[in-house]
């Protein structure tokens, strides 16, 4: 019971904070000053509109805190022509997570990343390291299988959560050609979410669907409202006491245009739909998981950005 | 069922509440009697494609061109609000040399009034009613022009475009493949005036603060001097010895004002602070 009320005053708290934030700027605003806490120096990081699709759950167990490394290649013009250079950005994500339940329909989730993005261009290598924007949801089983022994189990959770601008946004990128080139958004965000998982035997089907609405942040940007949905077909099998899951599925992501100072910024909108492959191992209580993904089908920032390919790699200890 | 339907009700309720919370405040409105800066980036292209010095570039006239200098006279800036107001840059101030060789490629506003700038306005080239205040009134921006390439003699007054290079025709445009210099002075003469004015959208608002300088990335097109709207052939141009093209003179002076009124375009507006393209 203490740890709901916990959760819900830092949520509560949350959202409070960014309204209040938005009325009166001037107003002091607590959570800040939480966070600042937390990390020390408010020169954080932690972007943005990337990663979206990838999920937040694992097929192997469901509650868990764990680390999550996540790599994702793009390339970008790096000038106005159509034979302006493409130039690489890497983003590297190394990420705290964890689903926790609170009682036996609740559970709350949160991601701490901290990023460390690189890219060459013609004017030299520009890198930018820091905490990201922490993200914390909460999820509510709607319906589910309670009984472990039934052969088909399925589950539909439905989640609302906040994401807090604890990564630092620098609007001397927005000019430029790829504006998620940031460690945060800068802006308080807001994500409902809802996920349903069907299992019968070995066989199994996980689909998620989110939409993040995006708030306009100090510096009066405001990144495109995002959609992200994906289905994984995954399998479960076992070799002594390895659990094995291999999965296969689909991710994709919408993005609406971004705004700046209410106006929308051309050629920000886009769409991309990506093909993802991976594997949980478990061994009792922890497990370990590898996952890529490669764009099918991508229209991002009116073609001046291509997404290459994303991977991760993550230890999860089930709780 | 139902109680699903009244969680989606639920969820909808939510959301709207969520897109209530976002904020509606724009920044800051611009302040009476404040002023800030305002820099405008000339991107040089040729039909689409980045200009280099020395790169080869074939146009529809099926001449290759390549360019050695590409340099050119920006004036008179005005920047135009959303209601039509504008504001004429004091125009002792106004001219500004754009060149490729030397890497100079920003025009520098200052003291512009605090506003939401949606248009601008400038010429090419210098206009009669500054060429005819005189040399003594102008002699800084002439040492400049001097300096640039870009004068004739007093008399005969400024070059507005100076473009130069070699080029091949396509033997099927009736050329052979020997490479020949090319030379392009625009300007304007005693029988015409070749001074033109564009007018540009931007596609975002350019917001002009105190202490916010919004940069105006446009990109140039060498192409449309001799391959816009009306073509100039270079290989109908050439010398009497047949080695050379240079058009500086007569009624191709008239298309190519009229042939670079789309030579310029707006590609973003980067508002903020510091100087980023």
């Amino acid at each position: 019971m203490k740890k709901i009320i916990l959760t819900l005053a830092i949520s509560i708290l949350a959202l409070n904070a960014a309204q209040a934030r938005t009325e009166k700027d001037s107003i002091d605003n607590p959570f800040r000053r939480y966070v600042a806490l937390l990390e020390e120096d408010c020169d954080a990081c932690g972007c943005s509109a990337n990663g979206g699709s990838m999920g937040f759950s694992s097929m192997l167990n469901s509650n868990f805190v764990g680390i999550r490394y996540i790599h994702q290649s793009y390339k970008s013009r790096d000038g106005v022509f159509n034979n302006s250079p493409w130039i690489d950005e890497n983003f590297n994500t190394a990420q705290l997570w964890a689903r926790v339940p609170i009682t036996e329909r609740i559970e709350v989730m949160a991601l701490v990343p901290y990023h460390f993005n690189n890219r060459e261009k013609a004017t030299g290598k520009e890198n930018i390291d820091g905490l990201g924007d922490i993200t914390l949801m909460g999820f509510y089983t709607l319906f589910g299988t309670k009984s472990d022994s039934a052969t088909v189990f399925h589950k539909f959770q439905l989640g609302a959560g906040v994401k807090a601008p604890t990564g630092k946004y620098d609007s001397a990128n927005n000019g430029s050609i790829n504006p998620s080139f940031q460690l945060g958004t800068g802006s308080w965000d807001y994500t409902l979410a809802s996920e349903y998982t069907v299992k019968k035997n070995n066989l199994g089907l996980n689909a998620t669907v989110n939409y993040v609405f995006k708030t306009e942040n100090e510096k009066n940007y405001q990144f495109g409202n995002q959609f992200n949905y994906a289905a994984t077909l995954f399998y479960s099998t076992k070799i002594d006491n390895l659990d094995i899951v291999p999965q296969l599925g689909l991710a994709g992501e919408k993005y609406d245009e971004n705004k700046d100072h209410g106006e929308d910024v051309p050629l920000t909108a886009g769409d991309i739909l990506f093909g993802k492959m991976g594997v949980e191992l478990g061994l009792q209580k922890f497990s370990l998981g590898l996952s890529t993904m490669l764009p099918i089908n991508q229209n991002l920032t009116g073609g001046r950005v291509e997404a290459n390919y994303r991977w991760s790699l993550n230890l999860n200890y089930s709780l | 069922m139902k109680s699903r339907l009244k969680n989606i009700a639920g969820l909808l309720a939510l959301s709207l509440f969520i897109n209530s919370c976002s904020s509606d405040d724009n920044g800051s409105a611009p302040a009476d009697g404040t002023s800030g800066d305002v820099e405008l980036f000339f991107d040089n292209g040729v039909a689409g494609d980045a200009l280099m010095l020395g790169n080869s570039y074939t146009n529809s006239n099926g001449e290759t061109l390549i360019f050695e200098r590409f340099t050119y006279i920006v004036s008179n800036f005005v920047l135009i609000k959303e209601d039509g107001s504008e504001f004429t840059y004091p125009k002792n101030e106004s001219y500004f040399i754009i060149n490729e060789e030397t890497g100079q490629f920003t025009v520098h506003l200052e003291n512009v009034p605090a506003g939401d700038y949606k248009k601008i306005k400038f010429g090419i080239g210098v206009d009669q009613q500054r060429y005819l205040q005189g040399e003594t009134a102008q002699q800084s921006f002439w040492d400049l022009a001097f300096a640039n390439n870009m004068t004739w003699t007093w008399s005969t007054g400024y070059r507005f475009i100076n473009c130069q290079g070699t080029f091949t025709v396509d033997p099927a445009h009736g050329g052979d493949t020997t490479s020949r210099g090319f030379m392009i002075h625009q300007g304007s003469n005693t029988a015409t005036d070749n001074y033109r004015e564009v007018v540009l959208n931007l596609p975002t608002t350019a917001r002009v603060r105190e202490g916010e300088m919004p940069n105006i990335h446009l990109k140039s097109d060498a192409n449309v001097i001799l391959d816009g709207d009306t073509k100039i052939e270079l290989h109908h141009n050439l010398n009497g010895a047949g080695t050379a093209a240079s058009i500086m003179a007569g009624e191709n002076l008239i298309t190519i004002a009229n042939n670079t009124k789309k030579m310029f375009t707006v590609d973003h507006v980067h508002n903020g602070a510091g100087t980023h393209h």
